[in-house]
């Protein structure tokens, strides 16, 4: 199995190398992908421009094909930055592991009671954050906690309200987390949120209105659980301005935490200044989840394909065992905010290994492994 | 506990026998509505008539038949009947040949098998000897 994942990843390297030999060969595009932060910044414009122009267009196809086929794989990226790479606290891991429960609940038909259960086991990791960051940053954690105590109150009573609300906040953290980070590093993160200011910021005042479909396709298989995502995005019987708006930022959102957690933070964690190979990637997974690496990557394709093909009751599944990752993911974030290192756990590193470059500098990429 | 993936396992076999149930925030209808892929709904006043064979529906002293009355309380204030209509459907493409169409058999069969894969690969790579992760934090 392990065997068989190496001689992918090695084709699929070879198809990579082939092809950025080619677009090398063009002078302008050369430093985009030689240079670090050049790429970065490249990497975030073209995430804001595929998901801004996949919101407009298809935004219920976007929905489907996000969860489907990133869905999986971005819980663990997020997993593995927040979790197995650096250190979460206990009773962040703890209110995940019980948030699994709670959707194992959700499934067999807890109804309100799961989403106020998630509510609370989210507040709880966000609150011990800001507890134990009291005497580093105390207004900070005040604040915090003057925010979660009304916060919960009035997703006790509007818990359907409030699951919208915290998966737009899911989606803007995800965001800031890889702001933090990159920041942190150096590099650049102006393309993403000058992008997402923008487009946000347009759609919602209308400017983009002409461009969004009048028709929306869904694929009939899943359309149950895609028109009742869609239609969470918005206020309870809206108008139709109204409706198209919200969704399309709805969508938008989730394409970009997608690509922040799968895409755009592995490239700024990464040790070396040059991307890694797919073969590289892949032993970096193995070491990073060691005996449930290969189990996972099992998981990971089986879930892909059940997703695409297995209708309204694979995303329902999906979704209600994700929601743990929320409150973890938010923890982590607090924990940035507060002052946290950026700081990675990387398996098998020296400790005398040369730091992350804090700039780019202009490198070759590794084509010339295939010469 | 000495097999957590099997334990684990069984945990997810109990929800994918038990996973009938809408779990997304925002409802759904089952595949025989015809509204099942309405994406907006609007509040519609119900017409004189319309709002008649409503009232005649519920009262039985059988008065409420008289069209020229619906709608009108007896205070003089007009009450208006609304009636949630669907404004806008979502165009569906592909066939409904999905796992989760029919009954909940194939769809459990199939998670079934993913995870007693899983967990018999998690039990295998369990009796591998152990290699010490060696960690350290870089800064950058």
């Amino acid at each position: 199995m392990t065997a068989a994942a190496f001689a992918a990843a090695g084709a699929a390297d070879r198809v990579r190398n082939a092809v950025l030999r080619q677009v090398c060969a063009l002078r302008a595009l050369r430093p985009v992908l030689v240079d670090r932060g050049r790429r970065l910044a490249a990497m975030q414009a073209v995430a804001v421009l595929s998901a801004a122009f996949l919101a407009l267009r298809a935004p219920l196809v976007s929905l489907w094909l996000g969860a489907a086929v990133f869905g999986v794989p971005h819980l663990l990226a997020g997993v593995r930055a927040v979790a197995v790479r650096r250190r979460s606290s206990r009773v962040a891991l703890v209110c995940a592991v019980l948030g699994l429960g709670v959707g194992a609940a959700q499934i067999a038909g807890a109804g309100d009671s799961a989403l106020r259960a998630f509510v609370l086991l989210f507040a709880t990791a966000l609150g011990w954050e800001a507890l134990t960051a009291a005497r580093r940053r105390p207004w900070a954690a005040l604040a915090l906690l003057a925010a979660i105590v009304p916060g919960v109150a009035a997703a006790w009573t509007a818990p359907r309200l409030a699951v919208v609300v915290l998966a737009h906040l899911h989606g803007l953290g995800a965001l800031l987390y890889f702001g933090i980070t990159a920041r942190g590093r150096r590099l650049p993160v102006w393309p993403l949120f000058a992008g997402v200011a923008v487009v946000t910021v347009a759609a919602i005042g209308g400017l983009l209105d002409g461009l969004m479909a009048s028709t929306l396709y869904a694929p009939r298989s899943a359309s149950g659980s895609i028109v009742a995502e869609a239609i969470t995005a918005g206020l309870p019987h809206p108008t139709a301005v109204v409706f198209h708006r919200a969704l399309f930022v709805y969508a938008f959102g989730q394409s970009l935490h997608f690509a922040a957690w799968l895409r755009l933070l592995p490239d700024v964690e990464r040790i070396s200044p040059t991307p890694k190979t797919f073969r590289r990637a892949l032993a970096d997974f193995r070491a990073d989840f060691c005996r449930f690496a290969t189990p996972l990557l099992v998981l990971t394709v089986a879930a892909i394909l059940l997703l695409l093909l297995g209708g309204g009751r694979a995303r329902e599944t999906y979704f209600a065992l994700s929601y743990f990752h929320v409150g973890l993911e938010g923890a982590a974030l607090a924990g940035l905010v507060f002052g946290g290192s950026t700081a990675v756990l990387v398996p098998g590193a020296k400790r005398a290994t040369r730091p992350l470059p804090v700039s780019a500098s202009p490198v070759r990429v590794d084509v010339e492994a295939a010469a | 506990m000495r097999y957590p993936s099997l334990v684990g396992a069984f945990f997810c076999l109990l929800i994918a026998r038990s996973a009938s149930a809408h779990t997304s925030v925002g409802g759904g209808g089952s595949p025989s509505d015809p509204d099942a892929d309405c994406l907006r709904w609007e509040a519609v006043p119900l017409s004189a008539a319309d709002a008649a064979v409503a009232d005649g529906g519920v009262d039985a002293s059988g008065d409420a038949g008289d069209a020229a009355d619906a709608g009108a309380s007896d205070a003089g204030t007009t009450t208006v009947t609304l009636k949630l209509r669907c404004v806008e459907h979502a165009t569906m493409f592909g066939c409904a040949c999905a796992l989760g169409a029919g009954p909940a058999q194939p769809m459990s069969a199939a998670a079934s098998a993913l995870v007693v894969a899983v967990a018999l690969l998690a039990a295998a790579s369990r009796r591998r000897p152990k290699r010490r992760r060696r960690s350290v934090e870089v800064t950058p």
